[in-house]
Parts: structure tokens; C-alpha cells; sequence
């Protein structure tokens, strides 16, 4: 039987199904050769050609991470979330209260102050590394978590990100609440906060990515091996005569789970606050 | 509606996260020792003291904690601690901590930027008598100009052929036919490579390594009795005749000679995975091969570095140092002594020497050191220091590397390996821009190659 045009089931797109599921496979490869090679032997490690999948698996990488020379994984992994975490925390409030000034309130000179955090985003972090462990240091913060969280609180990007979110919030909303009595701080936690959640997961799954994997801050700041995160203390697998390759496959199959249980929470905010920002990942 | 986030909710979140971060604290303070602050004269020895370093493969930290346990035992009251580093990782963190003055007291300090540092005067000399320095085959490379000295180096490496035993014995040749010419050593290279379908499935020498590259070029230039830099230090020679036929002979091995192919994999890579006969490289390179590659234990050895006469006169080649230990200018007065004593524990007998020389895979840096048995037991390869022994006093190390020289090197080898420039334009080019880095700063270098002395056939091998 033939069916009118308007009533045929609508074409599959195969075509572009083929291109998405490459794109998958493509971001998919790293985790997955990681996976493998935290399971392969020594030997199989370096093989070329490569193995898709380990011929002698073993153990043997993952029970490295309980016997490491300096520190311990448990430390690392405590020290990560305890930093990211707190961090995190830290600038979904600070970023969210920032955006919030710039985007509700007239003030002189507001314009000249957000082109400034905005030059700030032009500054390569590298930059400011010296001056600011020079800060550090006269501070006495160095070797401890308070010099690895508090100068990751000041976050440009999340600053930006807020305030083009809660720019979009209509004004009568914020409005309506003053002339009901609402305080500042009343309407900035009981009306604005509430409709920037997907900003504010966005901004918080950018940020927790960016820091759970930052090596070079930890590296300057911290010596004492108690007190590495994860990245420098898989930093220890690099040694003089090579990298041992499949104790850091193991390290960071276990570094990468809260960020993926971050994603997978949060992964609805997240898009919504792709969308509503305009900033792409 | 989504029920609002309250006050007293998102503050609380707060609250939570700044105790997690409170729970979480260390003592905080600079890495230095906990010596009390006041004249060196009032001090107390400190309670312990901290030194960086790399993080320590295997046998290293294991020999490592031995030292640091038998100079607690002979220093009670004071301890040691090391904060261990992922290699590579050391520059960026020591000289941050540097810059800000807030580095350890004393950390190993790698060899392309210590130059630097003592120019800087942040490094203090050693003392006098803390070694038998004409013992010490690095004596003459690492004095300055006044005389002293700023590091000492756990191990000293020469390149040498690494030689896949197997690959050889399906040819029917030995590891020890190995040619000392550098001509007879190609014709066995193209002997060794085999090709399927155009395409070289099996390296005779591979050369696929930028410090490889760079080490030998050196090697070459010294082999044929020429120098990286004039008499007083303000210009480069790389642009001679010598400095041309080095590199011409690097880029026949990819387009001449066709040993080698740029496609293929690493020296490391393809020795391991049986694609290279052989490789030239420094000694540390040999310390990686069993742990990187355990179906190779057993099945490498290697041989000396062939020449373009096949003796070693005017000289064998180029000479590294594994890095070693400085002292900071900014080290408290109190613990500089205990900074020295440690080293001096560290390297100060020949017994000490030989065991870092094995766990690097380099040669000990004492001259009365060659003969100890343990070297022979223990080398990895059945003979990979001795091969480096042998040729060590005929080696010549340079002193300062610049720190532009990597870069330009680095673009040097593009422009013949990859664009097929001639040398000769190459190294015009290259010379031009480290003569114009040298001519920029009134910095005084520190190139050192001139003190080398070709031994005598009476003197090689013996103390100077």
C-alpha cells in the first residue's frame, strides 16, 4: 500500500547518526584505551601495534595506587575533594553574587570594572604564577589546601558566565520581590539563585573539571606528599627513566568517577546553562 | 516552581564545605628547615631539613632512603625529608620557589638550568676539601671560571650503540662485531634494515630522538677535533666544517644511507618493540629498557660509539652529567654544613659512587671507582657501563647549554630532516641566532670544553 507523503514514517537520519556515533567513539577512545591499558601487563604496555584489548590482564597496576612510593591515593583523592569541593563551592556563590552586581545594578564605573575582570580573562594563568606564589608565600600559606583553594575562588570566566545568565531574568520579577519587603540578600537567594540553576551547574561542572585536573598550582604550592591531589600525585609515575604507564592509567580511571558523577547529576543543568550562556564547552 | 534555595541552606552548604577545607589543613609554612631565625653563631642545628627531588624509579629511592638512613644514624637530633618530584616537574617548581625565595636549602638541580642559577649567585660553592676533586672525572666542566664549584653529579653518562642481540643473531653477528668506524658501523646499519614494500620495517639505526640527535651531533664535532664555541666563549662554531659533516651524516642516515625512516617510532619504541637493531644514545637511556620493556631483559647489550678513525683520539665524543645536588645562597647558615655533609654522604667514597653509577646506568665520577667489581655484576645490558667507562676519558663535556641553544638546535634538525636543507645552510642559520642570543647579553658563559686534555696512552685511565 502506498502511503500519502504526509503520512510515510519520517526518514532515518542514518547519515547523521554515523557522524555522531564516530564523534562518540572518537571522545570515547581516550577512556576507553586508558581503561585497557590500566589492565594490560608491562609488556603489553608499550607493544606496537597496540593492543585493543588486554591479552594478560592484571591487577597489578590497581594494587600499585595501595603501595605507592610517597603518599597515598586515599590522600590524593581526600585532598582533591576537599579542594574542588570547597573551591567549587566558593565560586558559584562569589561568581553568582558578582554577576548578579553587574547585571542588576547601576553603579559608576561598572562598565570600566567588568571590562577589567573581562581583561583578566585575556591574562594566560601562567602569567601569575610567580607573582602570586610570591603572595603566597608572604602569606604563609605555602605547602597547605588554603593556598590551593582561595586563589581559585576568583574565577573571571564564572563572573562573565553569571552575569550574561542572570542578565536575562526579568527585572519585574526583582521588582516585585523589593516592593514585597525582600532584602537584597533575600532576593539574590529566593529569586535569583533559583532561576540561574543551569548557569550555576554549568559554571560548576566547568570549574570542578578545570581544578580536579590542575597540576601546576598543586605542583608550585605543595611539597609535602600528604597533601598532593590527584594530578601530582600521579606526577610521581613519571620518573627518570620513563613513565610507568599503567599505574597512571589506574590513577586515573579512579580521578575521572567524580567527575563523571558530577556530569552524569548534573548533566541537565548543565546543558541548560550551555544554552541559556552561549558558551560552548 | 523549584523550592527556593534558602539562606540558611546555601550557607550552610558553606559552612560544610569550609569545614571539609579545615579538616584538611597542614601546618603551613616554607619548605625550609625548622631552624630558628637569628645570627648562625646563636643557632641551634635544626631538627630536620628538606631537600627536593625527582621522583626516584626503583633502586634510586630505595639507595636513596639507605643514604638518608645512615646519615640520620651518624646525625641524631636532625632528620632528612625529601618531597619527590615527577621528572620534568622540578624546573617549573624550583624556580618558582627560587624567584620568590622560598626554595628547599639544597634540591638536585638539573644540568641545563644549574648554569643559570649559579650565574645568579643563588647557588653556593662547594667547600674546598669536601671531596678529592682531581679524583672526580667532572672537575674539569664543572668549575667556573674562579675556580669553584657548584654541583657534584651522581653519575656521568657517554652514548653509546644499544645492540638488539637477537636482531643481530639472525644475521649471523655478534654483539661485540659491533664496527668502531663510522663507516663500516653504517654498512652494517643498512645490513640490519629491512623494507617491505618501499617501506623500512626494521631500523638498523634508529635515530628518531631530538637529544639523541643533539647529543650526537656534538659527539661528532669533538670525534673530529672541533669545539661548539670559540676560545673566550662569544661565539658559536657550529657552522664549521666539522659542525657541517655531523649533521651531513645525520641526514644521510634518513636519505642516503636509509637506516632509518622519520615515520617510524622513537629509539625507545622501536627498540623495544624489535623494530631498531640499534640506537645511539646516552647511558641513562639503557636504565629505562628493562622496566619499560621487559621482553628486552636479557636480549640488549651494547658497544662503544664508533668514530670517524676509529680510535679515540682527538676525542670520543660528548660527555653528560646525571644531575646533582647545589646548596642555596639563601639556605640558613645553620644548615648549610648539614646540607654539605649529607652530599658529602651522598658521594664522598667510591663505594658510595658506584652504587649511584648503577641505579643511574651511568659511570661513577671517580677515577679510582672503574675497577670495582660490583660495576661488572651488576651494569644493566651485561655491559652498558663499561662500554661508557671505556670511552670516558676521552670525552669532552661543553659547561653551559644555553637555554636559547635547544630551541635553535631543535629548528636546525627540522630544516635537514625534514625540509632536506643542506647542512650547511642549517647550521649558517643556526649560528647566526645563537651568535646573535650570545652578542644580546653581556652574561659571562661558562663553556667549559676547552679543558678537556686527550689522554695519553700512558695517562687514559689513570688520574689526572
Amino acid at each position: 500500500m502506498i502511503y500519502p507523503a504526509s503520512q510515510r514514517p519520517p526518514k532515518r537520519p542514518y547519515l547523521l547518526w554515523g557522524v555522531l556515533a564516530l564523534g562518540a567513539l572518537i571522545m570515547v577512545a581516550p577512556f576507553y584505551w586508558t581503561l585497557i591499558s590500566s589492565f594490560k601487563s608491562p609488556d603489553e604496555l608499550r607493544l606496537f601495534p597496540p593492543t585493543w584489548w588486554p591479552q594478560r590482564p592484571t591487577l597489578e597496576h590497581w594494587r600499585s595506587l595501595a603501595n605507592l612510593q610517597f603518599g597515598s591515593f586515599v590522600d590524593f583523592f581526600r585532598n582533591s575533594l576537599i579542594v574542588v569541593v570547597s573551591q567549587t563551592f566558593g565560586v558559584l556563590l562569589l561568581c553568582a553574587m558578582a554577576g548578579y552586581v553587574f547585571a542588576k545594578f547601576n553603579f559608576r564605573g561598572r562598565n570600566a570594572l567588568f571590562w577589567i575582570v573581562l581583561a583578566m580573562l585575556m591574562i594566560p594563568p601562567n602569567f601569575l604564577i610567580i607573582p602570586l606564589y610570591a603572595l603566597i608565600v608572604d602569606l604563609n600559606w605555602t605547602n597547605t589546601l588554603t593556598a590551593l583553594i582561595v586563589p581559585g575562588l576568583f574565577y573571571p570566566l564564572g563572573i562573565f558566565l553569571m552575569r550574561q545568565s542572570i542578565g536575562a531574568i526579568p527585572n519585574e520579577l526583582l521588582d516585585a520581590a523589593r516592593i514585597d519587603g525582600a532584602s537584597e540578600f533575600a532576593i539574590f537567594f529566593r529569586v535569583v539563585l533559583p532561576l540561574s540553576t543551569a548557569a550555576l551547574a554549568a559554571l560548576g561542572i566547568f570549574h570542578f573539571i578545570g581544578e580536579w585536573d590542575n597540576l601546576l598550582w598543586p605542583l608550585v604550592v605543595i611539597d609535602d606528599p600528604a597533601l598532593y591531589t590527584i594530578p601530582l600525585g600521579l606526577a610521581q609515575f613519571r620518573g627518570r627513566f620513563g613513565t610507568a604507564i599503567g599505574p597512571v592509567a589506574a590513577g586515573s580511571m579512579v580521578a575521572v568517577l567524580p567527575v563523571l558523577l558530577v556530569y552524569l547529576l548534573a548533566q541537565r543543568q548543565f546543558i541548560e546553562g550551555v544554552t541559556q550562556s552561549g558558551l560552548k564547552g | 516552581m523549584s523550592s527556593p534555595i534558602t539562606r540558611r541552606r546555601f550557607l550552610s552548604l558553606g559552612a560544610a564545605s569550609l569545614a571539609l577545607a579545615a579538616c584538611g589543613q597542614s601546618g603551613g609554612g616554607t619548605p625550609q628547615s625548622s631552624a630558628p631565625t637569628g645570627s648562625a653563631a646563636n643557632q641551634a642545628a635544626p631538627n630536620s631539613i628538606e631537600f627536593w627531588d625527582w621522583a626516584l624509579d626503583g633502586d634510586r629511592k630505595a639507595y636513596m632512603d639507605q643514604v638518608i638512613a645512615d646519615w640520620q644514624s651518624k646525625n641524631p637530633g636532625t632528620s632528612i625529608s625529601y618531597s619527590p618530584l615527577g621528572y620534568g616537574d622540578m624546573e617549573v617548581k624550583l624556580l618558582t620557589a627560587a624567584s620568590a625565595g622560598n626554595n628547599p636549602p639544597f634540591s638536585n638541580v638539573h644540568a641545563f638550568w644549574r648554569v643559570e642559577l649559579q650565574r645568579s649567585q643563588v647557588l653556593e660553592p662547594y667547600p674546598n676539601d669536601l671531596f678529592d676533586w682531581d679524583n672526580l672525572w667532572s672537575t674539569p666542566f664543572n668549575r667556573d671560571a674562579t675556580g669553584r664549584i657548584y654541583t657534584s653529579n651522581f653519575a656521568l653518562y657517554t652514548d653509546q650503540v644499544y645492540v638488539n642481540n637477537a636482531l643481530l643473531a639472525a644475521e649471523g653477528i655478534g654483539p661485540d662485531a659491533i664496527p668502531r668506524r663510522w663507516d663500516d658501523f653504517i654498512k652494517l646499519a643498512q645490513q640490519l634494515t629491512k623494507t617491505e614494500n618501499g617501506k623500512i620495517v626494521q631500523s638498523g639505526w634508529n635515530l628518531n630522538h631530538y637529544y639523541s640527535r643533539e647529543w650526537l651531533w656534538a659527539t661528532m664535532v669533538y670525534q673530529q677535533g672541533g669545539f661548539l664555541y670559540n676560545e673566550d666563549g662569544t661565539a658559536a662554531l657550529w657552522n664549521s666544517d666539522e659542525g657541517v659533516a655531523a649533521l651531513q651524516l645525520i641526514q644521510d642516515v634518513y636519505y642516503k644511507y636509509k637506516v632509518d625512516t622519520l615515520d617510524g617510532l622513537d629509539i625507545f619504541e622501536g627498540f623495544g618493540n624489535g623494530t631498531a637493531a640499534t640506537y645511539i644514545s646516552q647511558g641513562y637511556t639503557g636504565g629505562g629498557i628493562d622496566a619499560g620493556y621487559p621482553q628486552m631483559q636479557g636480549n640488549w647489550s651494547t658497544a662503544v660509539t664508533p668514530t670517524f678513525t676509529g680510535n679515540p683520539l682527538p676525542a670520543w665524543g660528548l660527555v653528560t652529567p646525571e644531575e646533582g645536588f647545589c646548596v642555596f645562597t639563601n639556605a640558613p647558615e645553620n644548615v648549610k654544613p648539614l646540607a654539605f655533609n649529607f652530599i658529602q654522604e651522598m658521594l664522598g667514597s667510591d663505594e658510595r659512587r658506584v652504587e649511584w653509577a648503577i641505579v643511574s646506568n651511568g659511570v661513577p665520577d671517580s677515577k679510582t671507582a672503574a675497577a670495582n667489581p660490583a660495576l661488572k655484576e651488576r651494569e644493566k645490558g651485561g655491559n652498558s657501563i663499561s662500554t661508557q667507562a671505556e670511552t670516558l676519558p676521552y670525552r669532552i663535556n661543553y659547561g653551559e647549554r644555553p637555554l636559547e641553544a635547544e630551541q635553535i638546535w631543535r629548528t636546525m634538525f627540522d630544516r635537514v630532516l625534514l625540509e632536506q636543507r643542506p647542512p650547511k645552510e642549517a647550521l649558517d642559520e643556526a649560528t647566526e641566532q645563537m651568535n646573535a642570543a650570545l652578542n644580546a647579553s653581556d652574561k659571562q658563559r661558562i663553556f667549559t670544553e676547552r679543558s678537556y686534555q686527550a689522554p695519553t696512552a700512558s695517562s687514559a685511565g689513570q688520574k689526572h
